[in-house]
């Protein structure tokens, strides 16, 4: 029942989400030849596809998307003078952020996983091939740090009050995070900047010698492991908060 | 009596902790982009191929063309939602509408504050650029900040009409924040499509200049006169979309 409301309260946000991330995929497949031609070095296509999905636009898009999806809670129901009908449920309040974690953390994985079932199944339409494996990759860099941003968004819906705030705050996060990690103390530390991270630059390099075998060999593992402690921790915070909280 | 200036206020009231927010953050940008630009100078524009002032290159690279605009354009559209849309949710619309004055009223005057909070968020660069840059005994030409200001505040009204129209058509809020943060990436690459490739249609593009006549790639300036038919135009363009959201704001039952 609790699966259920979650999905009812996301689902139309994730099926619009859904529907964006595979139209530009599909679009920057499709624009390929033309871009490519008019570029000022010539790219190969899995850089093409790297530089117009996994590190532009589409990855812009991903991660807004994915704070859209971490926003609402019992914080924002108060305002709408629901909170009343979810806090009566016979379920605790653990369970309650615990469920919505997890099915936006699907989501997310979901959203991750579109661009690598897309994007090689087009390919061959525009005469090009693109490894899934390859693909794949990127979806768990993102699903990785997704979770990330996504917990994040779900931790300032719990703390902060209003509709939005919990958006501005992850962005503002997400921008504070990006140019810290720049400076000459954390430089050294590529994980901590989540969007560099996302890129997945390193995997670039590699493209064509994908095999499903060698599939999550050159992975950042200590990166996406660090991610999944972070999301943990930000999700149990955001329990805990919940937990704890008068919602008169 | 004149009914602008309460609900002016009204709009204010429901803004302001995003207004400010916002404003926070772009200027946080502008500070601290100026004062540790020796370390994110070597990463934002590494190699060193920029032919002109590498400081003017840098400012735009960070702000007129970079993070700062790509936050402007996110800020100024998260300003422009709410409404009466989100009243209804609340369940304070009645409270509004038994106000002794018309909807496009209203609206009107949430779009009219609305204006000037994008229009105060794109003069901000200016001000705090030129004040940080004479500290730091640097200096980026005022002439170019007050034009793009110019291209931002254009920009940020048809962005910020696009969000209004959103929060007018869509009961749910978050619904309408995500059509908003889709149109913002779907547009750009639905314009690469014949024949709408054949004009200068992207407003990203128009706001940082990147592949306009009037902006000179090799010294990241922008030369000759401001794209007067072009702002314009976007200013057309926010002006009907708002139109669009009084007229729904008019017709609609709010239940």
């Amino acid at each position: 029942m609790l699966w259920y409301k979650m999905w009812r309260e996301s689902g139309v946000r994730f099926a619009i989400s859904a529907a964006a991330l595979l139209w530009m995929c599909a679009v920057a497949v499709l624009l390929q030849q033309r871009v490519r031609t008019h570029a000022d070095e010539p790219i190969s296509y899995p850089h093409y596809i790297w530089s117009a999905v996994y590190k532009a636009n589409v990855l812009d898009l991903f991660i807004l998307l994915v704070i859209v999806l971490g926003l609402g809670g019992v914080l924002q129901e108060r305002a709408q003078g629901t909170a009343g009908f979810t806090l009566s449920l016979p379920v605790g309040r653990w369970r309650l952020t615990a469920v919505r974690a997890a099915t936006g953390c699907l989501q997310v994985a979901v959203l991750a996983l579109l661009p690598a079932l897309l994007i090689p199944l087009l390919s061959p339409v525009v005469g090009e091939t693109y490894s899934f494996a390859a693909a794949l990759q990127f979806s768990v860099l993102w699903a990785g740090a997704g979770m990330v941003i996504f917990a994040m968004t779900l931790f300032f819906s719990v703390v902060l009050p209003g509709a939005y705030s919990p958006a501005i705050a992850s962005v503002a996060g997400l921008l504070a995070c990006s140019i810290l990690a720049d400076l000459p103390p954390l430089a050294h530390h590529p994980a901590l900047d989540l969007v560099e991270t996302m890129h997945g630059a390193q995997l670039m390099v590699s493209q064509h010698e994908v095999s499903l075998a060698a599939l999550f060999a050159p992975l950042p593992w200590l990166a996406l492991g660090l991610y999944a402690l972070v999301a943990l921790s930000l999700i149990g915070a955001a329990g805990a908060i919940v937990a704890g909280r008068d919602f008169p | 009596m004149n009914t602008m200036a309460p609900l002016l206020f009204k709009a204010w009231r429901e803004s302001r902790g995003r207004f400010l927010i916002s404003a926070a953050l772009l200027a946080a940008i502008c500070v601290f982009g100026v004062f540790c630009r020796g370390s994110l100078m070597k990463v934002i524009m590494p190699g060193g191929r920029f032919g002109g002032d590498p400081y003017v290159g840098y400012i735009y690279s960070l702000v007129y063309a970079g993070t700062a605009r790509g936050l402007f354009v996110i800020m100024v559209m998260l300003l422009a939602l709410g409404g009466l849309q989100r009243e209804c949710l609340q369940r304070t619309v009645g409270f509004t509408l038994a106000l002794p004055v018309s909807r496009a009223r209203l609206v009107s005057a949430q779009a009219l504050l609305g204006l000037v909070q994008v229009a105060t968020l794109s003069v901000l660069p200016l001000v705090l650029l030129t004040v940080c840059s004479s500290l730091a005994q640097l200096r980026y030409p005022p002439a170019q900040m007050a034009c793009f200001g110019l291209l931002w505040f254009a920009g940020g009204a048809v962005f910020f009409a696009v969000a209004l129209l959103a929060a007018t058509l869509f009961r749910s809020e978050y619904t309408a924040l995500t059509v908003t943060f889709v149109f913002t990436i779907f547009y750009p690459m639905a314009v690469l499509f014949s024949p709408l490739n054949r004009y200068p249609l992207n407003i990203h593009h128009i706001m940082s200049g990147v592949r306009m006549r009037y902006f000179d790639v090799h010294t990241a300036l922008l030369v000759g006169a401001p794209p007067w038919a072009l702002l314009a135009c976007m200013l057309a363009i926010a002006a009907a979309l708002i139109g669009v959201a009084i007229q729904i704001t008019r017709r609609r039952d709010y239940v």
